[in-house]
């Protein structure tokens, strides 16, 4: 009993997740060194400058301790996690490169797991980048802009370009994206068909897709896509892996949905960046056991810290809703806010997807149900289609997750989303819901710094949900 | 009558096509490739949209240097419209590939509003006196 209760409060302890965080990231790094060879690693250290060990944030080191144990933690493994991914994936492209193939972020890897190939997340370092060097991201900008490309795109994308023009991804021989979630993100695609000249599969996903022939259609895109990969890599889909592939996800899923249930009460175990990052694991790892173990670690911490620490944050005040992607360059504002407002992000717009299980009976029936998750996952649905593609999935969550805000993060270079902002304060403002609009920069803080999105922040809180001055 | 009407080079008549009630094209202007008697109106006109090179898609490149070769062109201009995100990106890899080929260009943006034509002109007679006009 005594022994519990001493393993019980040493659990999730600051020391312990600080050496936890580093000791299982010493060890991918030496999986890394062992398995492709110390002279493969040398190289990436060499041609990568994003390979480094980053330093925390002033900022976040003096915010992090409001937040409970188990909360603390869970932000941990979820960036542990994350690790895991990049290095995990130099790994297999150095033992494997003729496998390698590169997705987009709306695309995620369960046929090409189950096909054996190496998938590469395009997009996963230019959201990781900025988060923990803004000053490295904002160089990429920079290079893509001097290169000629368009200032006023979304500087997700303009990262991108600039780490493809600075040659800071392994080079693909091959690259799977679609026509979502946007027009920027589409034509950076272009950009990297030019640089690397290797075949270009875009799967075409229609205006509108929530009908039965919308769906067909993708279906059909889906298969096209297949067709495509089966012939260029000369490896032919097996349709007993994939449902392994599948069943794996589904577990994955319950976990999710457990953490989520969680989510739904107050006080809520967990929130903010650490909602995002962890859930991420869809894009990056989906139908993998990575992913399931990442879900399940979260769900036992999520449990831990309600039924030890009584929730994340001490005196949780307000609930939000965040519609749109995070400040990539600020994640520190989750922490702040929850510090000086008692404000928790309870779901996202990243996070959340209501396509829950594949149905594995029959290779068509997974076929479906992958080609539902791609075209309803996040992003996708939200910037294409009716307006109702944006804004359903949003107040389905307000309500389920008993929000009592929601903060609108207006991306500057979010062209599709920023157009719909004057219809979603008409739309919030009949349902009587209190809706922050912010503006910031995705992966830049020059447009807008974080002192500018806190005065916004603080302003609203102030004025409209009654907070303190 | 029906009026399929989009942008291409500031005005709305470079892809105007008029169809009557059963679907046939009435009239059309600029599409690039001929009307197929063989196959519907409405198929043949998705052709024909699809091919034109109103976004500078890396297929269409060829075709725009071998025709500026045949018009013994001195230079260029690539004409992007502000904000679009699709032709800005590509915009910039034709340049790059018009440049590569030996072919002076100038990249210019503009917008729908008349306000910018004094800094387009001024663009545009530098671009000039650079070809030695």
């Amino acid at each position: 009993m005594i022994m519990a209760l001493f393993l019980d409060s040493i659990t999730d302890s600051m020391p312990v997740t600080v050496g936890k965080f580093f000791g299982i990231a010493a060890f991918d790094i030496a999986r890394l060194i062992f398995s492709a060879g110390p002279r493969a690693f040398l190289d990436y250290r060499k041609r990568y400058e994003w390979l480094e060990i980053p330093s925390m944030p002033p900022e976040l080191r003096e915010l992090l301790p409001n937040r409970s144990p188990g909360y603390t933690a869970a932000t941990a493994v979820s960036l542990n996690y994350l690790v895991y991914y990049a290095l995990e994936a130099l790994r297999r492209i150095a033992i494997e490169p003729e496998k390698l193939l590169w997705h987009e972020d709306i695309v995620p890897p369960e046929i090409f797991h189950a096909m054996g190939l190496v998938p590469f997340l395009v997009e996963a370092l230019p959201i990781v980048i900025p988060n923990v060097n803004n000053v490295m991201a904002e160089r990429y900008i920079d290079v893509a802009e001097n290169s000629g490309y368009p200032a006023d795109i979304c500087s997700l994308p303009k990262t991108l370009m600039g780490m493809v023009e600075s040659n800071q991804l392994p080079p693909p021989k091959a690259v799977v994206t679609s026509n979502s979630p946007c027009d920027g993100g589409m034509a950076s695609y272009l950009m990297i068909e030019k640089k690397y000249n290797v075949p270009v599969f875009r799967l075409d996903l229609p205006y509108n897709f929530n009908d039965q022939r919308g769906l067909d259609y993708y279906i059909g895109e889906v298969r096209r896509m297949i067709a495509f990969l089966e012939d260029l890599y000369s490896v032919e889909l097996d349709y007993d892996r994939l449902r392994e592939v599948c069943e794996e996800r589904n577990r994955c899923f319950s976990y999710t949905l457990d953490i989520w249930d969680l989510m739904r009460d107050s006080p809520a175990p967990l929130g903010g960046e650490t909602l995002v990052y962890s859930h991420l694991c869809y894009q990056l790892g989906g139908g993998t056991h990575a992913a399931t173990k990442l879900m399940k670690q979260i769900l036992r911490i999520a449990r831990r810290s309600v039924e030890r620490d009584g929730g994340g944050i001490p005196n949780e005040r307000h609930r939000l809703i965040l519609w749109n992607p995070p400040p990539l360059v600020y994640p520190e504002l989750f922490l702040w806010m929850e510090k000086e407002y008692g404000a928790i992000t309870v779901m996202d717009m990243i996070t959340f997807r209501h396509q829950y299980f594949i149905d594995t009976k029959s290779p068509e029936t997974m076929l479906r149900d992958l080609a539902v998750i791609m075209a309803h996952g996040p992003m996708a649905q939200h910037t294409r289609g009716p307006y109702e593609n944006f804004f359903d999935d949003l107040f389905f969550m307000y309500e389920s997750f008993n929000a009592d805000m929601i903060m609108m993060a207006a991306h500057l270079g979010c062209k599709n989303t920023r157009a719909l902002l004057g219809m979603f304060r008409e739309i919030c403002r009949k349902r009587s819901i209190p809706l922050l609009i912010f503006d910031y920069d995705l992966s830049d803080r020059r447009p807008m710094p974080p002192e500018g999105i806190k005065k916004q922040v603080a302003n609203f809180m102030e004025n409209v949900m009654g907070e303190k001055k | 009558m029906k009026l399929f009407a989009g942008c291409d080079v500031g005005s709305t008549t470079g892809k105007a096509v008029v169809l009557n009630e059963a679907g046939d094209i009435m009239a059309h202007y600029i599409l690039p490739s001929a009307i197929d008697p063989e196959v519907t109106a409405i198929e043949s006109l998705s052709r024909a949209l699809a091919g034109m090179a109103s976004d500078y898609k890396i297929a269409d490149m060829a075709r725009v240097v071998g025709a500026s070769r045949g018009f013994a062109a001195d230079g260029i201009v690539v004409q992007t419209m502000k904000f679009c995100d699709t032709w800005g990106v590509d915009a910039q890899i034709f340049v790059d590939k018009l440049r590569e080929d030996g072919f002076e260009a100038l990249r210019l943006e503009r917008e729908y509003t008349r306000g910018g034509i004094g800094q387009l002109r001024t663009r545009v007679q530098a671009f000039l006196e650079m070809l030695g006009k």
